[in-house]
């Protein structure tokens, strides 16, 4: 259900039978092997689950050696890799289901849940509890994907099932810094551009892919990213204000100022296709999968 | 009727029993013996599973079914723009896209086929080829008949399109000889040259006969003259504006030139050029010796038709169709079903045609797909089947039908069930509800389906399958949140009972991330909304706000939505607060809470029997005099404050 590069050979995938497993991949060969596998990552106790009831394993984010997984068990996973069992468990994290995890410095990660809350754990702490919670107040939306910010640690963003992608500063109180409606159905996954943070991707059940610009140069820049989707500017909705931060440090993800806050949205995928369900982005390239068993891949994201 | 044979089973000892489902069928030995001996030998302990349709399940045909299911859509959703003119062109565009999709999938299994190692995998990969390859030729038929409705004249182009199409040895061959370095002493030249003429590639032909010129001065005369021949047959070319007359008047003259020279002899020394002279008159007798090199009688009949009636009508196809076929099996072997369903089409009866096909292939996909087109050209009348709907519902119903025995190719049948007027949101109803759902993404993306068509019924059975299933496995905040999304109360009411006896069995909340920050959910449910103010009050009393904590436990009693059950617990939980030090109920507060304590008391339920229930209720009993007592105090207190001057 999950899939990342844990280094430049190895994968770590994972499934909806509750394993985690990390695969090599030989170069030479151009096959996989399955280098380390837990099989029991992630499973239900529950009085009528079965003995052996596995849960799938909803995310995966590495940073080299570690590995932490979340699942529909509501348990967080801290793996490493070459250790056989897990360094540390947080089970019954949450009393609903993980769906994606993220970390935001290195002993700190931060989960969203299907009850629409953002979690924030430290695993320098002891016990289970998280260390701050994250919420909007009104409808409990679930979140189903979460990327951080590649340069600002504080900076991360969220999709949920209505399709509304949200900003968040976790510095910053509960609320999100901004909402922004995006699409018409779920949002499986967001992700900021490694290289290019100004740049965000999100794609979803809808069928769309899009990509959004919240660069604040030039506006003939946007012509650029015109790929024959539909293409629309939009106002970013800011709920809570920056004015106490320091200007030169604010991400054009945080700024509230409304003349300049213009994004550009455009639609990569030429037609309406079923549910687009993940998407990767590096530098010039990105590659997305679609429920019609498809996979798009552009290597000329800025051209 | 195909026997299949099921490993383990012994059919001949014991009674076997069955069940039809959606797409497959289950079969198990009874404990039954079918002849009446006391057989104790247990029988087989397995529930086999016989799918019919296994194409379903290929690797390969995976992509012929997405692929496929793209066209499908965009065909149905540009049916609104087609008109005019360019509306042919359209339909005939989406029907070469379906073709090309056929052919790009006989590619990868023609592949995968040469690479196997095992000789049996490979040989069932080379007969699916030859299945896709006639379902291609098949299709590329019905498109010239009956999409492109070619007139006379341009007919037989397409139709000498089609077959060069389908025999593609002529190319390897002749890149061949054409690469040796002595092409007309080739051991397959004339072969070759035959073969070419057959085709009607009279230009390469003549390219051949030339070097054959050059390499042999004397038959150079004689070639030159076949060559001339050839180049000057009079075809229709597109663009071109003469009229079907002219042609024939032209073709006319040009046939009784060739006639002439075959009566002068002037092939006679050489038999190969003779031979392809009378082929070029259109002699049967001569076409028919090249059985082994036309290889089917359909090429047989397109040969004969160029060399002999180019500018055939298409209402006259199916008597030189049925000669043809006649001649090329001569008696000795019967039609194959290929055969039949491709005399069907030259009868242009479109119906025949798709029953041989529905008999003759194992998966509805080609039916349906092909049907569905020719629906949208308004060729098939429509023409009710017993059971109300039309032919093309009925195929595009199977096909789907068949896809959702998949365990992920359901999603295209969504799609399928989506554009059949009559009986497809039925059956998307019923089989959207049998999906299982292993994870909840998968769930997610059932309900968006299902949300999308307003099916109100199969969301929340749905969501309550879901929430139930999180219940069982104790995760309370994935069923709150799938009773939530169901708008489902019951269910909601269910899961607060389980919190409330967890509490009561444990004395703390599970689980408080969820219900502190339940958020405007908690409407959704009495109890839900009890739980969220009990844990209220909690957190009053936490933060030693204890009016507050006060008034929210009055109004908790007061307001009816605390359970029955959990009265006695709301009341000691009033304790604490009426020990405190300072004051917290006021007078007509605490008028309140007696009535309800009297209220309580007067209500429990006398317990008859003797033994533990009657510790619990000493013990009760005992809570209960306490709060007497407390309550008492209280009022006392009250008035006391409320009376004197700062109180008030």
């Amino acid at each position: 259900m999950d899939l990342q590069f844990f280094d430049q050979e190895r994968i770590v995938a994972a499934s909806s039978t509750g394993c985690v497993t990390v695969f090599l991949h030989h170069p030479n060969n151009q096959t996989l092997s399955v280098s380390q596998q837990w099989t029991a990552a992630h499973y239900h106790t529950g009085p009528g689950s079965p003995s052996c009831g596995s849960a799938p394993c909803t995310g995966v984010v590495c940073s080299n050696p570690e590995i932490v997984t979340v699942g529909e068990d509501g348990r967080i996973n801290l793996f490493r890799a070459d250790h056989k069992e897990a360094v540390r468990t947080i089970d019954n994290a949450d009393s609903s289901t993980l769906h994606a995890v993220t970390f935001l410095r290195t002993p700190e990660i931060l989960t969203v849940n299907s009850i629409g809350q953002l979690k924030i754990w430290d695993f320098r702490k002891q016990g289970n509890e998280p260390s701050q919670i994250l919420s909007l107040t009104g409808d409990r939306v679930p979140l189903h994907c979460v990327d951080r910010h590649p340069n600002q640690q504080h900076v991360v963003a969220t999709g949920g099932q209505d399709g509304m992608l949200s900003i968040w500063d976790v510095r910053q109180g509960t609320m999100p810094v901004s909402l922004l409606k995006a699409h018409e159905a779920e949002m499986w996954e967001v992700h900021f551009h490694p290289s290019n943070p100004d740049h965000l991707f999100t794609c979803s059940e809808d069928g769309s892919l899009w990509h959004w610009d919240a660069s604040t140069d030039v506006p003939e820049k946007s012509s650029l990213f015109n790929q024959g989707g539909r293409n629309s500017t939009f106002l970013s909705h800011s709920i809570s204000n920056q004015a106490g931060v320091h200007q030169s440090l604010i991400s054009s993800w945080l700024s509230t100022d409304p003349a300049k806050d213009r994004i550009e949205i455009t639609s990569l995928l030429p037609s309406r296709t079923l549910s687009v369900n993940s998407l990767d982005v590096l530098g010039p390239c990105l590659v997305c999968g679609t429920d019609s068993e498809a996979i798009y891949v552009t290597r000329q994201l800025f051209s | 009727m195909r026997e299949v044979l099921i490993p383990g089973v012994n059919s001949k000892k014991k009674q076997m029993c069955f069940d039809w489902g959606p797409g497959e069928m289950l079969v198990c030995e009874t404990s039954f013996n079918k002849k009446e001996e006391s057989e104790t030998k247990p029988g087989c302990p397995f529930i086999y599973i016989i799918r019919k349709d296994i194409d379903v399940y290929s690797q390969i045909l995976r992509k012929l079914f997405n692929e496929s299911h793209g066209i499908f859509v965009g065909l149905q959703r540009i049916e609104e723009e087609l008109t005019g003119k360019s509306r042919k062109a359209q339909l005939v565009r989406v029907s070469k896209n379906y073709r090309s999709v056929i052919r790009a999938c006989m590619e990868e299994m023609h592949q995968v086929a040469i690479a196997a190692k095992d000789p049996a995998i490979g040989r069932q990969f080379s007969s699916q080829v030859s299945i896709l390859s006639a379902m291609e030729l098949i299709w590329n038929l019905c498109e010239i008949l009956f999409i492109e409705v070619a007139p006379a004249g341009a007919l037989l182009l397409h139709l000498l399109d089609w077959v060069r199409l389908h025999v593609c040895e002529v190319d390897s061959l002749l890149a061949d000889v054409l690469g040796s370095e002595n092409p007309s002493k080739h051991d397959s030249f004339w072969k070759l040259v035959t073969i070419l003429v057959l085709q009607g590639r009279l230009d390469e032909a003549r390219q051949m006969l030339s070097k054959e010129a050059d390499a042999s001065p004397s038959s150079a005369g004689m070639c030159r003259i076949l060559g001339d021949l050839m180049r000057t047959m009079p075809v229709l070319s597109p663009g071109n504006t003469q009229t079907l007359t002219e042609l024939e008047l032209k073709w006319q003259h040009w046939h009784e030139e060739c006639e002439r020279h075959l009566q002068d002899s002037t092939f006679a020394s050489s038999p190969h050029l003779e031979s392809l002279c009378k082929i070029m008159l259109g002699d049967e007798a001569a076409l028919l010796e090249q059985k082994e090199l036309l290889n089917n009688w359909y090429h047989f009949l397109v040969t004969r038709l160029l060399y002999s009636h180019p500018t055939v009508k298409p209402i006259d196809l199916h008597l030189y169709a049925q000669s043809s076929l006649d001649l090329f099996l001569g008696g000795e072997s019967s039609p194959e079903p290929l055969d039949n369903i491709l005399l069907a089409a030259f009868e242009f009866d479109i119906h025949q045609v798709i029953k041989e096909c529905s008999i003759a292939l194992s998966n509805w996909w080609f039916v349906a797909h092909l049907t569905d087109l020719l629906d949208h050209c308004k060729l098939l009348q429509s023409h009710n089947l017993y059971f109300g709907s039309n032919m093309r519902e009925f195929l595009l119903l199977e096909y789907a039908s068949g896809l959702f025995a998949h365990h992920s190719l359901w999603q295209l049948g969504v799609d399928y069930f989506d554009y059949c007027p009559e009986l497809g949101r039925v059956s998307l109803e019923l089989h959207i509800e049998r999906i299982p759902l292993s994870t909840e993404q998968k769930a997610l993306k059932v309900l968006r389906i299902c949300e999308q068509r307003q099916m109100t019924e199969q969301v929340r059975s749905i969501c309550k399958i879901l929430a139930m299933n999180a219940v069982r496995n104790n995760r309370l905040g994935s069923a709150l949140s799938w009773s939530i999304r169901a708008k489902d109360a019951a269910f909601a009411t269910l899961v607060s009972d389980r919190f409330l006896k967890d509490y009561c069995e444990r004395g703390s909340f599970s689980d408080l991330d969820l219900i502190d920050n339940l958020g405007p959910a908690m409407m959704l449910s009495d109890r839900l909304t009890f739980l969220g103010k009990y844990r209220e009050f909690h957190r009053f009393y936490g933060e030693k706000r204890l009016t507050d904590a006060a008034s929210l436990l009055l109004s908790l009693m007061t307001s009816q939505i605390a359970p029955r059950s959990f009265w006695v617990i709301l009341l000691i939980d009033a304790l604490p607060l009426l020990e405190e030090k300072e004051v917290v109920f006021s007078a007509e507060q605490t008028y309140e809470l007696m009535r309800c304590l009297e209220d309580f008391a007067s209500r429990r339920p006398v317990w008859r029997e003797p033994g533990v229930q009657r510790i619990q209720e000493d013990v009760e009993n005992t809570k209960l005099e306490m709060l007497r007592l407390a309550l008492a105090r209280n009022l006392g207190r009250a008035i006391i404050k409320e009376g004197s001057l700062e109180g008030s």
